[in-house]
């Protein structure tokens, strides 16, 4: 038994080992349906031809660079086999058929399938999986009484929703009625419903999604903040920059565009946003103080309240007021010289804003090749790789579909 | 019966830890999932979670960025480590060549289980030896999201969630075998897939189709061959009777096919 136990001990860490082409490094590069070689970088050691002059009289060498990174794009081959199986995965959230499989022999004939898997039942719970975790947010409503908290499903199922049914995926930021959906994921169908009561504040997209604001409940509602930058637009505060690359403040170098002064500061300041004995407060938070108050009046429940219920991490937590964010006269605003006085105007914004098209586009291409978070792992897409897949979408009318569809039949996506 | 099954996931769990594991360093910053402080917290406290209480006095020489009472330091998240950066372009190239690449993304949690359904397991019930049971109770190895503390599913394959799906798969075989010829999705127009040939002795290329979901190589089936004619100690009884050999066959493939998304 012990030889036995061994030689099968050899044989599955060779099979793991061989047929496991795929868990190499990242990313891979894999020969025709299935194993492969691992292309995925480095060095390659040939580094170019030589050519002898061949007269007798002496040689003269001449060495042609190669460039490591193209050889690996070069060594892809296409295999639509493996596209189906993880676009199949991804899309249907199964694995394809046998059936299916054998369909496909060419670009005309997988594009078709995944034309069937964009119009299959099971695309719904698969996106709505995406969005959760585009968003962070998900889940059910907990709790009773003064101890509920909403669902966290709802804002991700909205997004879902306009993908699915092919919508303006801009209405994310612009929506104003049915914006908190449920999801049967068992039949894919979607169910209006409109977000709890709003105390007045009418619904715009996810940005008044109870869940949303319940989750991202903090200190003077800097996390919705952050949420809003990092999840729509891709990259971390600070989010602007000054032309002239800024100037000496303090201890270091203040680089926004907005006047130093456009934020609450001073020594008699309950937080002193102008503060630059350690870092310059003010690079991030003249941004984000022009945004946060928008987002003050929701509570711990993501309801919408009629006066202000965040609160100012000092002594005794008291209920922040407007003076903590900004000084007297000073606009609300998405970005510099961009007033948004209204979560509306805020959407509108937003929904406008060329970065926030590109950083949705770049966040299902790394769903679809696999790559990591693109702000918390550093997985920024360059523009370039996406741009057939950006224009699709924005000339489409931004619908989401339409960049799925290109993103699943890209050169790229089909070569491993 | 049981000693040999428990000796057969021991054995696999192992040759998957030196087989599987020792690539997935090769795997960029995904594979571990950031704490939570370093996807959320915007610098205060919360009402549902308050990672750090800032009004605390104890609390009071970290939390200053300049003076004591009025400003704020941020926990250190606000950055990637460069270095695991510049280590990823050397390995995978510049962003411009990398993102044009699949990587390994791990198959996410509600997928593998709708994977198992899809090879005739169910994945809600059975005991703790079971794939149903190793797949309930792997939930965290395997990386399952936890939106509660506002953590997507996590992107990458760790070493515990590379261990569990190897059990997980071949706690499965006997089960996937057995049910694979009358599974709808394995069936080439109509006729049912096998894993075998009648005489067990090799696989079909119809069968690792199946379990692994694309088409099959024969490169594929040289070695699923191979590793049937490794063992013919017998595992399991009835209709479930396998050989080793057979086991590590199917578990293999489907190991290396699924490690990645």
């Amino acid at each position: 038994m012990p030889t036995n136990l061994h030689r099968t001990l050899v044989a599955f860490t060779t099979g793991v080992t061989l047929l496991g082409g795929c868990l190499g490094g990242t990313p891979t590069t894999t020969s025709p349906s299935g194993g492969g070689k691992q292309t995925g970088g480095g060095e390659v050691s040939t580094g170019g031809t030589t050519t002898g002059t061949g007269t007798g009289t002496g040689t003269t060498t001449t060495k042609t660079p190669v460039d490591p990174n193209q050889v690996n794009l070069d060594a892809r081959v296409i295999d639509y086999g493996q596209a189906a199986r993880t676009a199949s995965l991804k899309l249907l959230g199964e694995l394809p058929t046998a059936d299916d499989l054998a369909t496909v022999k060419d670009a005309a004939s997988y594009a078709t399938l995944i034309d069937k898997y964009l119009a299959d039942p099971r695309l719904a719970r698969q996106l709505l999986s995406f969005f959760q975790d585009e968003m962070k947010v998900g889940g059910p409503a907990t709790g009773t009484g003064t101890k509920m908290l909403p669902s966290k499903d709802t804002a991700p199922t909205y997004a879902a929703e306009l993908v699915v049914n092919d919508m303006d995926f801009r209405q994310i930021f612009t929506g104003t009625t049915n914006t908190c959906p449920t999801l049967d994921t068992t039949t894919g169908t979607f169910t209006d419903a409109a977000c709890d009561p709003t105390n007045g504040q009418p619904a715009v997209g996810v940005l008044t999604d109870p869940g949303v604001q319940s989750a991202m409940f903090s200190n003077l509602g800097m996390r919705r903040v952050r949420w809003l930058q990092e999840t729509f637009q891709c990259t971390k505060f600070p989010a602007e920059f000054a032309a002239n690359g800024g100037v000496k403040e303090g201890n270091g170098l203040y680089a926004s565009p907005w006047p130093f002064t456009s934020v609450t500061g001073g020594a008699d300041a309950r937080v002193n946003f102008q503060d630059t004995s350690g870092v310059i407060c003010a690079n991030c938070h003249t941004t984000m103080n022009h945004i946060a108050p928008l987002f003050a009046n929701f509570d711990a429940q993501g309801i919408y309240q009629t006066t202000i219920q965040v609160v100012v991490p000092i002594d005794k937590n008291p209920t922040a007021v407007l003076g903590d964010w900004l000084p007297a006269g000073e606009a609300l605003s998405y970005r510099f010289q961009q007033p948004a006085p209204t979560i509306t105007d805020l959407g509108a914004k937003l929904a406008a804003d060329p970065a926030t098209a590109q950083c949705q586009v770049a966040r299902l291409w790394n769903w679809a090749m696999d790559k990591g978070e693109i702000v918390t792992d550093a997985a920024t897409v360059p523009k370039g790789t996406i741009d057939t897949v950006l224009t699709s979408y924005t000339s489409n009318g931004y619908k989401l579909k339409a960049a799925l569809k290109a993103t699943f039949t890209h050169a790229d996506y089909v070569k491993f | 019966m049981t000693r040999n099954l428990n000796k057969l996931l021991s054995t696999v769990a192992m040759a998957g830890m030196l087989g599987g594991a020792g690539c997935l360093g090769g795997t960029p910053a995904t594979t571990t999932p950031p704490p939570a402080s370093t996807v959320t917290n915007t610098g205060g406290g919360s009402a549902q979670t308050a990672p750090t209480d800032t009004t605390n006095p104890a609390n009071a020489q970290n939390t200053a960025s300049g003076g004591a009472s009025n400003t704020f330091s941020h926990e250190d998240d606000s950055t990637v480590d460069p270095f695991q950066v510049l280590a990823r372009i050397q390995e995978e190239g510049p962003p411009e060549v990398a993102t044009r690449m699949h990587s390994c993304g791990k198959m996410k949690y509600a997928t593998l289980g709708n994977l198992l359904t899809d090879v005739g397991i169910d994945p809600t019930t059975g005991n703790a030896m079971t794939a149903g049971g190793l797949y309930k109770s792997g939930a965290g190895a395997l990386g399952k999201p936890d939106y509660s503390n506002r953590l997507a599913e996590s992107a990458g394959l760790s070493t515990a969630g590379a261990v569990r799906l190897y059990d997980i798969f071949v706690a499965a075989v006997p089960g996937i075998v057995a049910a694979m010829p009358t599974q709808a999705r394995c069936m080439v127009a109509g006729a049912p897939t096998n894993m075998f040939t009648t005489d067990g002795t090799a696989c079909t290329m119809e069968g690792i189709t199946c379990v692994t979901g694309s088409p099959a190589t024969q490169q594929q089936k040289d070695l699923c061959d191979s590793a049937v004619g490794s063992s013919a100690d017998m595992v399991g009884t009835g209709n479930n009777a396998l050989t080793v050999g057979q086991v590590v066959a199917v578990a293999s493939l489907m190991s290396a096919a699924h490690s990645c998304e």
